[in-house]
């Protein structure tokens, strides 16, 4: 039996009254570009930090490599690269001793390949890192991330209000460490276009639950988005088998839906429309679709 | 809130209010209890005057309790700079607020402690000093974000204060004549000397405004203009500090560790010890010359700066906008707990001793003054001739097993106090007040021989047990293998032979002492053991929440 990369069963967290994470069970292969997706305070950074030991699975278990990293953090650490969103690097140290320090805990640590990304990305190794903009932050922060050439890397919103430039570097990277043979990467984002993008598997996280995952095929094979058109004008939306929401008004709607398209097509023939036209939906369509505000609607009603 | 001074006031006491409640309670408290217990030994003016030094350094810190927000230097409060007031409200406003809040921290001790024991303390004079002291500080360290010119700042300040009280009222000076009986004839101020202390306090808010502006304008940064002989010196002062740069060692992550200990914290500890090991001479001639009992007592604080400035920042937590947590690159270091918060503890330890040293050695050529009728050296001589090598050395090897000890039970303090800051200041709070208790019991008489007893018993128990449960916790959670806690125990054991030989050779002998308080003082010696598993299993805590 193949052993995951990382392995998280029944995870479960709340901070205080609220809920970050509700039997949440995560599943990562070695090779494998992993996209986590959900609304502001979905969990998914509760996640990651329970992925790198920064929180206590309190009930549920965390596997990464096969081992704890609260118990074992020394074995999971070194095979792991990070980068946060906050980008939370030693403000004093300038970025060669950033290098040089970071290299200290990674044996397997390729300096040839470190200088070989500060100077793709033109930084001044005797600058301070309260001296870099946003941006060069982020690239200093993944070249330390990715150096070590890590079997696992985990990006927390790493293209979070960076300019287009510096999002390139981190989507190449992010190839770049696939491309070595056999390493996983986990990275959220709210950029769901490049998720779509670079992501062979897609976790969506609403409200600390899965709420859909899979291939990013097997996803957008499963959701269509469908125009319909009715006889008569409908003063509230239409309730059609399948739909996860529904936009429009009068006798033009446009819907997102998952299941059989010939069920959807029934269904909205019993309703006394048509269906214009279909076609696969995108990654976007179907987050809003299944998180957005019609479906909390929905969910109330 | 319907104005903008409002709302800022509002914000202010909300930043200051927990602070400023456990300053005046804790004033009162200890002004309780110290003049009490001075009271029953008849050594009341001197525990007043010592309170009124602690009231009055005490209040300041006020200021502290809204500097401590956060690590950025200069004006903390700069999220408001968008906010659509004048540079003047934003900064006059705070600095009128901790004005106020300073006197009211030393006004209200002071009157209850008036009334509870009849001593005259004194308090518009001294809460107009205070008001006007704050101001001062807080300008010197909000105009600027320049550490340097802050420090300068701070000592020309300073320097002038005292040089123009010790114009206006060369009588008044204390000196080492300080009882309770002349207060009120010393704080007698004219309305010109409290023109004096509002011009002081004006002139304070005009020069942190200023400053603000400038901050607010992304202007602050001081350049010097240096050209010629003078910018040559400069270039090769910079190249010397680059030649100078020890480059981080790769070879093994605790290598490094020390290196960014060292960097982090260490240098600063090392630092100050040269700072003030140059301060001492200046110090001790002040007191000399003058008679100026602060530069005396500046002197014997002295040690106590090493220490705050090492302890105060040996875990390396972030503070950010009033709150303090491990940073996330710090915390996913591929490195075991036990080695991480080994590391930072050793590291401030020994920078720590080698501050003291510096220190020591400044202390002893001062001496050469004879600051003490030239009585001070002979006789430290003579107290270090009188032990025998062997003695000496296991003294110094307990002194610093124990101290090692506190060090790393102040890193188990601050970490509980990122953990749950609110249930630590209350349970510190509710020891200090039992205990305080127990002593005015014990004091007054109220509380018998057994009644103490029972409470050594307690607590003669209660640390064997605790060290049981963390070592327990740290070899369940991996924190420590139990090699390591083999090593520590080995070694708790050549500490224990080593206290019990140097009580044998001072003769010291049980007949006075009861079997609960010999109990107690056992019990005791598993402190340093129950450091080596608490701190690495609190720091666990604090990193996998």
């Amino acid at each position: 039996m193949t052993e995951h990369v990382v392995d998280v069963a029944g995870l479960s967290r709340r901070f205080g009254q609220k809920v970050a994470l509700d039997e949440v069970s995560f599943v990562a292969s070695a090779g494998r570009i992993y996209g986590l997706v959900g609304a502001n305070g979905a969990g998914k950074t509760t996640l990651i930090k329970h992925l790198l030991g920064l929180l206590r699975a309190k009930s549920g278990s965390v596997r990464v490599f096969g081992r704890d990293p609260v118990r074992d953090p020394v074995g999971v650490l070194r095979r792991v690269g990070y980068l946060s969103e906050e980008r939370e690097l030693p403000e004093w140290m300038r970025i060669d001793e950033l290098m040089r320090y970071t290299q200290a805990y990674h044996p397997s640590w390729d300096m040839g390949y470190a200088d070989d990304l500060l100077d793709t990305f033109n930084l001044d190794r005797a600058k301070k890192v309260k001296e870099l903009s946003k941006g060069m932050r982020a690239q200093t922060g993944l070249v330390a991330a990715v150096a070590h050439r890590p079997d696992l890397l985990i990006l927390d919103e790493p293209s979070t209000g960076l300019d287009a430039v510096v999002r390139k570097d981190i989507l190449d990277a992010i190839i770049r460490t696939v491309a070595d043979d056999g390493r996983t990467v986990i990275f959220s984002s709210h950029l769901l276009e490049e998720v779509e993008r670079m992501s062979d598997h897609v976790t969506m996280i609403h409200n600390g639950r899965v709420a859909l995952e899979g291939s990013v095929e097997s996803i957008r094979d499963a959701h269509q988005r469908s125009s319909v058109t009715f006889a008569e004008r409908l003063d509230e939306a239409p309730k059609i088998d399948g739909a996860l929401s529904t936009e429009g008004g009068g006798r033009s709607w446009s819907v997102v839906h998952n299941g059989s398209i010939e069920r959807f097509r029934q269904s909205v023939a019993q309703l006394g429309g048509e269906v214009v036209q279909s076609r696969d939906a995108t990654l976007e369509e179907i987050f809003i679709a299944r998180v957005g505000r019609g479906r909390l609607s929905a969910e109330a009603e | 809130m319907h104005t903008p001074t409002t709302a800022m006031l509002w914000e202010l006491w909300r930043l200051t209010r927990r602070g400023l409640a456990l300053q005046v309670s804790m004033s009162i408290l200890a002004g309780l209890s110290v003049l009490t217990v001075a009271g029953i030994y008849g050594a009341q003016d001197t525990a007043a005057t010592l309170m009124l030094m602690f009231l009055g350094l005490f209040s300041i810190t006020s200021l502290v309790s809204l500097k401590g927000r956060d690590s950025r230097a200069g004006f903390p409060l700069y999220l408001g700079y968008s906010r659509p007031v004048h540079t003047w409200v934003l900064a006059g406003v705070p600095m009128a607020y901790l004005a106020v809040s300073s006197a009211l921290a030393y006004l209200i001790p002071a009157v209850v402690l008036r009334t509870a024991f009849d001593i005259p303390f004194p308090l518009a004079p001294v809460a107009g000093v205070l008001a006007a002291v704050t101001v001062v500080i807080a300008a010197v360290s909000w105009w600027t974000r320049n550490k340097a010119i802050q420090v300068g700042g701070a000592y020309v300040v300073l320097g002038g204060t005292i040089l123009a009280y010790r114009t206006l009222h060369p009588e008044n000076l204390p000196g080492n004549d300080f009882p309770p009986a002349r207060w009120p004839e010393i704080f007698a101020f004219s309305l010109a000397d409290y023109g004096f202390i509002a011009m002081l306090g004006a002139a304070a808010i005009g020069v942190a405004i200023v400053g603000v502006e400038r901050q607010r304008r992304g202007d602050d940064t001081f350049t010097l203009r240096i050209a010629g002989g003078v910018g040559r010196c400069a270039t090769a002062l910079t190249r010397l500090v680059d030649a100078l740069r020890v480059s981080c060692p790769t070879a093994s992550p605790v290598r490094a560790q020390v290196w960014v200990e060292m960097k982090r914290g260490g240098q600063n500890v090392l630092a100050v010890g040269i700072m003030t090991a140059l301060a001492i001479p200046v110090l001790f001639s002040l007191w000399n010359a003058y008679g100026l009992g602060f530069a005396l007592l500046g002197t014997l604080l002295s040690p106590a700066v090493p220490v705050l400035v090492g302890v105060g920042s040996m875990l390396g937590f972030r503070r950010r906008h009033g709150v303090s947590d491990l940073s996330a690159f710090d915390a996913t270091l591929a490195v075991g707990t036990a080695r991480l918060v080994g590391v930072k503890l050793l590291v401030t330890v020994v920078c720590i001793f080698g501050a003291w040293a510096l220190i020591a050695t400044s202390f002893w050529i001062s001496l050469a003054l004879e600051p003490w009728g030239g009585r001070a050296r002979p006789g430290l001589v003579e107290f270090l001739g009188a032990m025998s090598g062997g003695r000496l050395v296991a003294s110094v090897t307990v002194f610093v097993i124990q101290f090692a000890a506190v060090v790393a039970s102040a890193a188990v303090v601050q970490t509980f106090f990122v953990l749950c800051a609110r249930r630590v200041v209350l349970a510190i709070l509710g020891v200090g007040l039992y205990s305080l208790a127990l002593a005015l019991a014990v004091a007054g008489g109220w509380a018998g021989a057994t009644f103490v007893e029972t409470h050594a018993w307690l607590v003669a128990a209660l640390i064997p047990m605790g060290t049981v449960y963390v070592f327990r916790q740290a070899l369940a959670d991996r924190i420590l293998t139990p090699r390591a806690t083999g090593a520590a125990l080995v070694m708790w054991a050549g500490f224990t032979a080593i206290c019990l030989a140097l009580l044998g050779d001072s003769g010291m002998r049980p007949p006075g002492v009861s079997q609960a308080l010999m109990a107690l003082m056992a019990s005791s010696t598993l402190v340093p053991l129950a450091a080596v598993a608490l701190a690495p299993w609190s720091f666990n805590l604090l990193r996998h929440r």
